[in-house]
C-alpha cells in the first residue's frame, strides 16, 4: 500500500481543524513525514478529541481532566480549540505543579533539612517554571547560585551535592550537556573520551563553592583582638566563649558563599601529563570558550549555556521531546558521545536550534510540539523497542508517573486541586530565618563579643558542674545505689539541657539588646525576646502569603493527605503511595519508575484510596449523584475517569450488572475502573 | 554530533589515552563485551543489566538463607561484644564482661541470654569503616559501595535475587521488617529485586486482605477484567501486560497459603514472649517464619544506637532487647534444625568511641568495631580480630566493609568476581573489591 494516500487526507483534516497552525509544528510534521517516507511506514491515525483532552491535561497539568473540564472541552464547537486549551493549561497553575516533579525527579530535590534549603529550593523551581524563566536562564541562576537560602532558593543545587563538589560536577554535565564524566573522576574514561585531568579541569570551576556560609571565622578574630585588649580569660572560659560564639551566628550559615579553594589531582593519579598533587586550572572539557578567571562560575555557566554549546541545547530539546512524545529522539538523554545520532537528525538539529531561536522559552516548545500533527495521533498500538529507532509514528503509550496518578486521585476527590498549595509554613519559617539573619548581621561584632563573654562565663561554671554531676553517677552506680543513680542521672540531664539552650538566650538577648540602638526595619518590629527561642516574626509576616479564609474553607472535609505531589514533601516518606507507584526516592538523577509491582495491584485494590475516593463528598460522586439516571452515572463515571463516555459494550456490562445487584453494582463498577489498566495509562 | 565547540583542543592526550584505558583498565579480556553494552545502549533505563564473562562459579554454598539483623545508629562496641573490663571506667564505664558458652569469648553482661549461644557465634571484632556519618555508614555497611550521588548501588538482598532468582513463588524473595535502609534496596537493579518493605511485624502484608468478601472480590475482579479486554487487544504490549501479571501476582499472593508466614498469631504464646514482646523481638520471630517459607533474605533493623547521651542507659535498654531476640532466634533455629543453612548476621554502620565523653555517652567511632555472624556453616565459638587495650585500634585481623559483605555472599555461594552493570554501564560486583575471610568457614 502505498502510504501517500494515507497522508494525503490526514493533511487535509489538520489544515482545515487547526487554523491557527504553528509554521514550526508543521516543519516538525514534514520532518517526521520525510521519515516515514524514507523508512516506509504510516503515522497513525489522528487521535479523537475524548484522546486528546486527557491527553492534554495529563502532558501539560500533570491530572486527568474533571468531568466538567472534558464536556467542557467536548462541547465546544470553536474552530482551534485544541490549541487554545494548549494555551489554557501552558498559563494554569497545575502547570508549575506537574513540571516540577520532573524538575525534582532530574534535580534530585529534597526537603525537610534543618536549614530549609531544600524546600527553599523546591519553591524557586516552581516560581521559576511559573515565571516561565527561559531555560538557560534558570540553568546560570543555579550554575552562579550564591547568598542565603531565604534571598535565593537556587542556591540549593548546591547545597543538595554539600561536601560532594566532585559529584555535583558530574551531574551538572550529566544533566545539561548529556555528557557522563563520571567514570573519568577516578580514572581515564573507558567508554568515552574523557580524561582523569579533563574531569580535575572541570571541576575546577566550582571547587570552591562553599555549601556553607562562614561569618565565624571573621568574628573569631575580631574576638581574639578583643581578647588580647581585655583581661585574660582562662582556656575554659576562652573555649565557651568560642563555642558560644558558633551557635549564636548559626543562622548565618544557611546558604552557598564563594572561596579561593584550589583542587589538586588525586594523591593516585597515574597518567604522564600530570604529577598526584598538582593543582589544576579550570579548563571546560571542549569548546574552550571559557577560561578561568576571578569569576570562574560566571564563565563556567556562560559556557555550559552558550546558544554555541549544541549540547546545551540539544538535550534540553531532546528531554522535551521525550516528555512529550515518551520516547527521546537521541535515548538515553544523558549519555550523549561524538558518534551518538538521532532517529531522526535533521529534526533533532531543527529543534535544537528552535530552542536557540526561541530563546530557550521552554512553554512556547511545548506548545509547539503539542501543535504537531504527530503528537496529536494515536498512540502506537504495538510494542516500540527500546534498543531500535522509533520513527515517531505517533506518541507512545505511556503509564502515568506516581505524580501522575497521585494528582489525578486528588482530581477525582477534593475541587480546585491545583490551587491547594502548602506554601505558607515554609514561607513563615523562612522569613523567621531570614529574620533573625539580618538581626544577626546588624549586630556589632562588639557586642556578639560582649554577649559571647558574659555568657562564657555561665557556660564555663555549667561545664564545671556538669563534670562533677557525672563524677556523682559514676559514684552511684559504682556504689549500686539505683534511686542514687537515678537522681545523678537527672541532675546531669538538666544541665546538658540548660547548657544546650544558653547559645539561644544568648542569641535572644543579643538580637535584643542591638535591636534598641538599631533603626532597621526588621529590628524595630521586633518585641525583645523573652523566650529562649529563636525570633520568629510578627503578625504582619505571618498573614503575608496566607490563603483568604474563604478560599481555604472549600478543602473542609477532604483528607489532609489530598495535596498534590509538589506539595508534599519530596520524596514523600517510604510507604507512601507516591512512592509505591515509582515516585524517585530523589537520591540520583531521574531515578523515578514505571515498572508494575505486587504492593501498587494490593494498594489499588484493598487499599484506603478506594473508600475514600466513594465518600459522598469527593467530586467523583458529586457527579455521580447529581445524574439523572443511569445512562448519566455511567457517563459521569467514565467521564471522570477515562475522560470519554463508555462503549457500547461497557454499557452492556453496566447493564447487566445493575440488573444482578440493583445500585449495589455502582460500587464494583467504580472499583473496577480504578483497577483496570486505562486509568493507569496515558494513550 | 560533531561541531567545533565539542572539540577539545588537545587530540593526542584523547588519542593517547583510548589505547591506554583499553590495555590497562579494562585488562584487554573485557573488550569483548563491550558489544553487547554498545548494542543496549539505547535504554538508558532502570533494567537490565549486562554481565561479564567469564566468572569462577561460585562455591558451594554452607548457608542458603540470610537473616541480617541491623542495629541502627551505630551500636558500641566496647558495652557489647569487644568489652574492655580491665581498661578502666573512662573506657569501660560500669559495664562487666561475662563468660559464655564459648571457651574464652567474653562479652558484655548484657547478654546473659546470648552468652549461652556464644558457641554457634563468630563474633568480629576487626571491623573497620571508612564513613563516619549515619547515612553514609549505613549505606557503606548495606552494599559495600560508598555513596554516591550518581548511582545507587544494590543491597545483599538484591544482588542475591539478581544472582538466583526467588524460591517461593508467590511470597516476595527479601523482606525488609522495621526498616529501610538507604543501600539496602534494589539500587541500580530492576524494582522487581526491591525487597518488600514492612514496617509492622504484628501487621503482616499491606494491603493484603480484601475489604469485602471472597465471592464480591471475584466479581470486581471478572468485571475489571471485562472492562479492560478492549484495551488489552488495543496495546498488545509488554508494559500492559506486565501489569496484568503484577495483579496476577497479587491476587496470588492474597489467596496463598504461605501468606500465613507473615502472620505472627500461629505461633505460640511462650515462643512469642522468648522472642520478646517488642518490635525487634517479633520481628526476629518473622524472619524465622519467611525463611522456613522460602523467603531467602530477611532483615530486621533495631534502631537507638547513637548513644551520644547517656550510653549506658541506652545501651542496657537496646542490650535486653537483642539478648532476647537474638537469643531465641539460635535457640529456635538450632530446634528446627535450620542453623545450619540460615547464617545470621549482626552489624551496625560503626563502633562508638572508647573514652566516655562529657555527657556520659560515647560518639561516632568508625575505626574499630564489631559484629556478629552465627549458623550457616560459620564456625561458632570463635572471634575474629583484636583490638588493642582500649578497643581503639584494630591491631589484628582488620576486616573492612567490603570483607565483611564477602565473607557473607561467600557463605551463601554467590560469586564475588561476577561483574554487574549498572544501566549507565558501570561496572559493580557483590562486594566491590571484599575479600572473605575464609577462616570462619568450618
Amino acid at each position: 500500500m502505498n502510504f501517500r494516500f494515507l497522508l494525503v487526507p490526514l493533511l487535509l483534516i489538520s489544515a482545515l481543524t487547526s487554523l491557527r497552525a504553528n509554521p514550526i509544528s508543521e516543519k516538525i510534521d514534514r520532518y517526521l513525514e520525510d521519515g516515514y517516507q524514507k523508512q516506509k511506514i504510516a503515522p497513525n491515525a489522528p487521535a479523537s478529541d475524548e484522546t486528546i483532552v486527557r491527553r492534554l491535561y495529563l502532558d501539560i497539568i500533570g491530572r486527568i481532566p474533571t468531568q466538567d473540564e472534558v464536556r467542557a472541552f467536548m462541547e465546544s464547537s470553536e474552530p482551534g480549540k485544541r490549541s487554545r486549551l494548549i494555551d489554557q493549561l501552558l498559563a494554569s497553575d497545575g502547570y508549575a505543579s506537574h513540571w516540577y516533579n520532573w524538575w525534582g525527579d532530574i534535580l534530585r530535590v529534597q526537603t525537610g533539612g534543618r536549614d530549609e534549603s531544600g524546600t527553599a529550593y523546591a519553591e524557586w523551581i516552581k516560581k521559576a517554571l511559573k515565571a516561565n524563566l527561559p531555560y538557560d536562564q534558570f540553568v546560570r541562576e543555579m550554575i552562579t547560585a550564591k547568598g542565603f537560602v531565604w534571598d535565593n532558593g537556587a542556591v540549593g543545587y548546591y547545597v543538595r551535592d554539600a561536601g560532594m563538589p566532585l559529584d555535583n560536577m558530574s551531574n551538572t554535565a550529566q544533566i545539561f550537556l548529556g555528557t557522563r564524566l563520571v567514570c573519568a573522576q577516578c580514572h581515564n574514561h573507558p567508554f568515552d573520551k574523557w580524561t582523569q585531568k579533563d574531569y580535575y579541569q572541570m571541576a575546577a570551576y566550582t571547587y570552591g563553592v562553599d555549601t556553607e556560609i562562614n561569618p565565624r571565622s571573621v568574628y573569631r578574630r575580631l574576638a581574639e583582638q578583643e581578647m588580647k585588649a581585655g583581661r585574660r580569660l582562662d582556656p575554659n572560659e576562652q573555649r565557651s566563649m568560642n563555642r558560644l560564639i558558633d551557635d549564636i551566628l548559626e543562622p548565618l550559615k544557611y546558604g552557598v558563599a564563594e572561596t579561593e579553594r584550589a583542587i589538586k589531582l588525586p594523591y593516585d593519579y597515574k597518567y604522564d601529563d600530570a604529577k598526584p598533587g598538582d593543582y589544576v586550572k579550570a579548563k571546560t572539557i571542549f569548546g574552550d570558550r571559557a577560561s578561568a578567571s576571578r569569576d570562574p562560575r560566571g564563565h563556567y555557566a556562560e559556557w555550559l549555556t552558550s546558544p554555541e554549546n549544541p549540547r546545551f541545547s540539544m538535550v534540553i530539546a531532546n528531554r522535551l521531546w521525550k516528555r512529550a512524545m515518551g520516547m527521546g529522539l537521541i535515548e538515553p538523554v544523558d549519555d550523549f558521545k561524538d558518534e551518538t545520532s538521532a532517529s531522526n537528525p535533521v529534526l533533532m538539529k531543527f529543534l535544537a536550534d528552535q530552542m536557540v531561536q526561541m530563546k530557550f522559552d521552554t512553554k512556547r516548545m511545548l506548545r509547539t510540539i503539542y501543535n504537531t500533527r504527530t503528537w496529536q495521533r494515536e498512540a502506537t498500538r504495538t510494542e516500540v523497542p527500546e534498543d531500535q529507532p522509533y520513527y515517531f509514528q505517533g506518541p507512545l503509550l505511556r503509564r502515568m508517573t506516581a505524580e501522575q496518578i497521585w494528582d489525578s486521585l486528588c482530581a477525582l476527590t477534593i475541587p480546585n486541586p491545583d490551587q491547594r498549595t502548602r506554601g505558607e509554613g515554609y514561607r513563615n519559617r523562612l522569613a523567621g530565618m531570614k529574620d533573625e539573619a539580618e538581626q544577626l548581621k546588624a549586630c556589632s561584632p562588639q557586642a556578639i563579643i560582649a554577649v559571647a563573654r558574659k555568657y562564657a562565663e555561665l557556660d564555663s561554671e555549667l561545664d564545671r558542674k556538669i563534670r562533677i554531676a557525672r563524677t556523682r553517677l559514676t559514684q552511684a552506680r559504682e556504689e549500686g545505689e539505683n534511686e542514687d543513680t537515678a537522681a545523678a542521672q537527672k541532675a546531669l540531664n538538666t544541665l546538658n539541657q540548660e547548657r544546650d539552650s544558653l547559645a539561644l538566650k544568648a542569641r535572644a538577648e543579643l538580637i535584643a539588646n542591638e535591636s534598641g540602638k538599631n533603626k532597621s526595619n526588621f529590628v524595630s518590629s521586633i518585641k525583645p525576646a523573652a523566650a529562649p527561642q529563636p525570633v520568629m516574626m510578627d503578625d504582619k509576616m505571618k498573614s503575608a502569603g496566607a490563603m483568604p479564609e474563604a478560599n481555604a474553607d472549600q478543602w473542609k472535609g477532604y483528607g489532609d493527605e489530598f495535596y498534590r505531589a509538589a506539595e508534599l514533601s519530596s520524596p514523600a516518606p517510604n510507604g507512601h503511595f507516591l512512592r509505591e507507584f515509582g515516585q524517585s526516592n530523589r537520591e540520583v538523577i531521574e531515578n523515578s519508575s514505571h515498572e508494575a509491582s505486587v504492593s501498587q495491584a494490593l494498594n489499588l485494590m484493598n487499599g484506603p484510596l478506594f473508600g475514600k475516593l466513594t465518600q459522598e463528598n469527593t467530586i467523583l460522586m458529586q457527579r455521580f449523584r447529581g445524574a439523572k439516571d443511569d445512562e448519566g452515572r455511567a457517563n459521569a463515571l467514565w467521564q471522570s475517569i477515562f475522560g470519554r463516555k463508555p462503549t457500547d459494550t461497557e454499557r452492556a456490562i453496566v447493564a447487566a450488572t445493575l440488573a444482578e445487584k440493583k445500585q449495589d453494582g455502582w460500587k464494583d463498577i467504580i472499583w473496577a475502573l480504578l483497577n483496570s489498566r486505562e486509568f493507569v495509562f496515558i494513550q | 554530533m560533531d561541531s567545533s565547540f565539542l572539540r577539545n583542543t588537545d587530540e593526542h592526550s584523547r588519542r593517547r589515552f583510548l589505547s591506554y584505558a583499553s590495555k590497562t583498565l579494562l585488562g584487554v579480556s573485557i573488550l569483548p563485551t563491550m558489544a553487547p553494552l554498545g548494542a543496549g545502549a539505547a535504554s538508558g533505563k532502570k533494567g537490565e543489566a549486562v554481565t561479564a564473562q567469564p566468572v569462577t562459579p561460585g562455591r558451594k554454598p554452607t548457608a542458603r538463607n540470610i537473616i541480617y539483623l541491623y542495629m541502627a545508629g551505630g551500636m558500641t562496641h566496647v558495652d557489647t561484644f569487644d568489652p574492655k573490663p580491665d581498661a578502666g571506667e573512662k573506657v569501660a564505664g560500669p559495664v562487666k564482661a561475662i563468660n559464655t558458652a564459648a571457651d574464652g569469648v567474653q562479652i558484655s553482661e548484657y547478654f546473659p541470654i546470648l552468652a549461652k549461644q556464644m558457641d554457634k557465634v563468630a563474633v568480629i571484632r576487626g571491623l573497620t569503616t571508612t564513613q563516619g556519618a549515619h547515612e553514609q555508614g549505613n549505606y557503606f555497611m548495606h552494599s559495600s559501595y560508598t555513596m554516591r550521588g550518581t548511582i545507587q548501588h544494590p543491597g545483599i538482598g538484591a544482588w542475591l535475587l539478581r544472582m538466583e532468582g526467588k524460591t517461593n513463588r508467590t511470597l516476595p524473595g527479601s523482606v525488609c521488617i522495621g526498616g529501610g535502609a538507604v543501600g539496602g534496596g534494589a539500587g541500580f537493579m530492576e524494582s522487581k529485586f526491591a525487597p518488600l518493605y514492612i514496617s509492622s511485624p504484628t501487621a503482616g502484608v499491606p494491603n493484603s486482605r480484601s475489604n469485602v468478601g471472597t465471592a464480591e472480590f471475584e466479581e470486581r475482579l471478572m468485571l475489571a477484567n471485562k472492562f479492560d479486554q478492549a484495551f488489552h487487544e488495543r496495546y498488545d504490549q509488554k508494559k500492559v501486560r506486565a501489569y496484568s501479571d503484577m495483579y496476577d501476582d497479587a491476587v496470588r499472593l492474597m489467596k496463598s497459603e504461605d501468606l500465613k508466614a507473615f502472620d505472627l498469631s500461629g505461633e505460640s504464646a511462650e515462643i512469642r514472649a522468648e522472642y520478646g514482646d517488642n518490635g525487634f523481638g517479633q520481628g526476629c520471630l518473622l524472619a524465622r517464619r519467611l525463611v522456613e517459607n522460602d523467603v531467602r533474605h530477611v532483615e530486621v533493623t533495631l534502631g537507638g544506637w547513637d548513644t551520644h547521651n547517656n550510653n549506658f542507659q541506652a545501651v542496657e535498654g537496646l542490650s535486653g532487647t537483642l539478648d532476647k531476640a537474638l537469643g531465641a532466634l539460635l535457640k529456635d533455629l538450632e530446634r528446627r534444625g535450620m542453623i545450619e543453612e540460615t547464617m545470621v548476621v549482626l552489624c551496625t554502620e560503626f563502633g562508638r568511641t572508647p573514652y566516655v565523653n562529657e555527657n556520659d555517652g560515647r560518639d561516632h567511632y568508625p575505626k574499630a568495631f564489631s559484629g556478629l555472624i552465627a549458623g550457616g556453616g560459620i564456625k561458632g565459638g570463635t572471634v575474629h580480630g583484636v583490638t588493642d587495650e582500649t578497643a581503639s585500634e584494630v591491631v589484628e585481623g582488620k576486616v573492612s566493609v567490603p570483607d565483611f559483605n564477602a565473607t557473607i555472599a561467600y557463605g551463601l555461594g554467590l560469586p564475588l568476581d561476577q561483574t554487574i552493570y549498572s544501566p549507565s554501564k558501570r561496572p559493580f560486583t557483590i562486594a566491590d573489591k571484599g575479600q572473605p575471610i575464609t577462616s570462619l568457614f568450618g
